[in-house]
């Protein structure tokens, strides 16, 4: 019963998947190629000499690791606004798909008709989520791998140290998955749930990046989810265990009552 | 399962979204081994009411249970002993029509013994279910669905305007289906709106009415229950006590062409004109649809 409904939820998303994989294949690929460009010979040496412009760039790259060593750079690439995208639709979609949209398509008065779980229903589009977000991150990893073996300027870069980046980011994709099956176990229609997980994302990033370069919103920097996610950090410093766990188990909590949630709602197609 | 209990019992049923009350104490119970019809216009709850039976809503207040088990209690075992099928089919548009069937299949916990049966009878080709459900018209996603509540031969049938969509032929089909299932021993609750159907297949049927059940019985209750219409024509004009016969409801027309509707029998009415110069009489046969619009304005009044 939950194979039969992975391989349908498994296969429901292949479309959007292998797209996706295949942007952040490329979006790897790129990073470590423009490292030569833009890391040892675009930007000047003394660059970071001016600290505001340093800021600018801690923010963009989520850490004060330098941007111009291969960790700080394909770090910068794990938080990029486009990488974000990309993972964050396959997040969003992937979840809204899970339930609101199966209510608001009516599908769903099929499967919960039958004598099965709802929170069975709901494990196995997690499961699949979740096999998604490994294939993208794969897909990343790819990429960049790809690009430090084609790439002279990154020859020193372990492959094993690049897979801390991708690891890097599975606490916050944990936590927003947490935010969009919630809302997704709780809503009849998917825009709501793209509304609230998008905005949950977007907000928190803006939030990190103002705080970042404007003080009076430092003390407000802690409650914003990317103020823990530092790919360039992972690589140079290894993994942080205490911000990583503290998303993941929120992230858990969330999709515990997401099935305490579907479990108990009214399905009203 | 078959014990002494109803196969549907429902006491006291609410169910309210935000202010909208969608049942509004319903008491219902059904035995085993008929077919039991659920009728009234749309909005009136009818399909609140099969959605809570089919574990898809939690009731407000009051209670409901199927073969004696509390339908949110036992959600599960409950769903085990019935085939529901939705008021509006709506299947997963890429797959195609055997991988639905095979889903819904592996959801359930008795085999789809009947599945072979049911596509020969509703006509759906190995070619057909090999292509994808958005494909299909309504009526062949429709067929889809029946086959899909039937196919493991449940004891319990939930049909919410199973005919919608169908053609007449299939209609028929349809019709023998139910009628077959009744023979057999299962208990059948199907909503309607298309009251010839309920007046073919149902024995016993409840009008909804605002969330309320307004009427509850046979056929024969609701023939006798409603307005029928009787018109005389004399050949000269005559004045008649109509008004003092007790199950007149409403008289019209002339002296000479009399119409009067009542209710019940008309053996009174007949009594009245007997011996007079009739030219012609005719004593209208209501529809089932005439009677329960009737029905209804004696209730709204």
């Amino acid at each position: 019963m939950f194979g039969m409904l992975l391989w349908t939820a498994w296969r429901r998303h292949r479309t959007l998947r292998w797209s996706l994989a295949v942007g952040l294949f490329l979006m790897g690929l790129l990073l470590a190629g423009t490292f030569q460009a833009f890391g040892t010979g675009l930007l000047p040496d003394n660059l970071f000499e001016d600290s505001s412009l340093m800021n600018v760039f801690d923010a963009f790259t989520g850490s004060s690791v330098n941007i111009l060593t291969p960790q700080g750079w394909l770090g910068f690439g794990y938080v990029h606004p486009f990488t974000l995208m990309l993972l964050v639709v396959w997040i969003v979609a992937s979840a809204a798909m899970a339930i609101a949209r199966e209510v608001e398509d009516g599908t769903i008065e099929f499967l919960a008709s039958r004598p099965v779980d709802r929170r069975v229903i709901l494990a196995a589009r997690v499961t699949a989520w979740g096999l998604g977000v490994v294939v993208l991150l794969a897909a990343s990893y790819l990429g960049t791998v790809a690009g430090i073996v084609f790439f002279d300027a990154l020859a020193d870069f372990s492959p094993v140290t690049a897979l801390l980046l991708p690891l890097s980011l599975v606490p916050m994709l944990v936590l927003i998955g947490g935010v969009a099956f919630l809302t997704s176990a709780a809503s009849s229609t998917r825009s709501r749930v793209y509304s609230i997980a998008v905005g949950f994302t977007v907000g928190s990033y803006f939030l990190n990046f103002a705080s970042s370069l404007w003080s009076p919103l430092e003390p407000v920097a802690p409650i914003s989810l990317f103020h823990y996610v530092s790919p360039g950090k992972w690589a140079l410093d290894g993994i942080q265990w205490g911000p990583a766990v503290i998303m993941v188990v929120l992230g858990l909590i969330l999709l515990c009552f997401a099935m305490v949630v579907v479990d108990r709602r009214d399905i009203t197609a | 399962m078959t014990s002494g209990r109803p196969a549907i019992s429902v006491s006291g049923l609410v169910k309210r979204f935000g202010p909208t009350v969608a049942l509004d104490g319903i008491d219902l119970h059904v035995p085993h081994g008929i077919v039991y019809g659920f009728i009234g216009p749309n909005g009136a709850g009818k399909t609140t009411a099969l959605r809570i039976l089919a574990g898809l809503l939690n009731a407000t207040a009051g209670s409901a249970s199927v073969f004696g088990m509390d339908v949110r209690r036992r959600r599960r075992a409950v769903q085990s002993e019935i085939g529901f099928l939705p008021g509006e089919v709506r299947l997963y548009g890429e797959a195609s029509g055997r991988e639905n069937l095979r889903l819904l299949a592996a959801l359930h916990s008795l085999p789809p013994r009947r599945q072979a049966e049911l596509l020969e009878r509703f006509e759906l080709s190995a070619q057909v279910l090999d292509r994808k459900v958005r494909t299909y018209s309504r009526g062949m996603g429709q067929k889809l669905g029946i086959v899909s509540a039937l196919q493991h031969d449940p004891p319990l049938l939930i049909l919410d305007e199973p005919t919608e969509g169908l053609d007449p032929l299939m209609q028929a089909t349809f019709v023998e289906l139910i009628e077959e299932e009744a023979r057999d021993g299962k208990t059948v609750l199907l909503s309607s709106h298309a009251l010839s159907e309920v007046e073919r297949t149902c024995d016993r049927m409840a009008m909804v009415r605002g969330g309320k059940i307004i009427f509850e019985g046979t056929l024969a209750d609701v023939r006798s229950r409603a307005l029928r219409r009787l018109e005389v024509v004399f050949s000269d004009p005559i004045e008649l006590p109509w008004r003092e016969l007790e199950n007149v409801v409403d008289v019209e027309g002339t002296t000479r062409h009399h119409v009067v509707t009542f209710t019940g029998n008309p053996n009174a009415l007949l009594r009245l004109v007997v011996d007079l110069p009739v030219e012609d009489l005719t004593l209208a046969t209501a529809s089932l649809e005439e009677r329960f619009l009737a029905y209804y304005r004696e209730e709204h009044s």
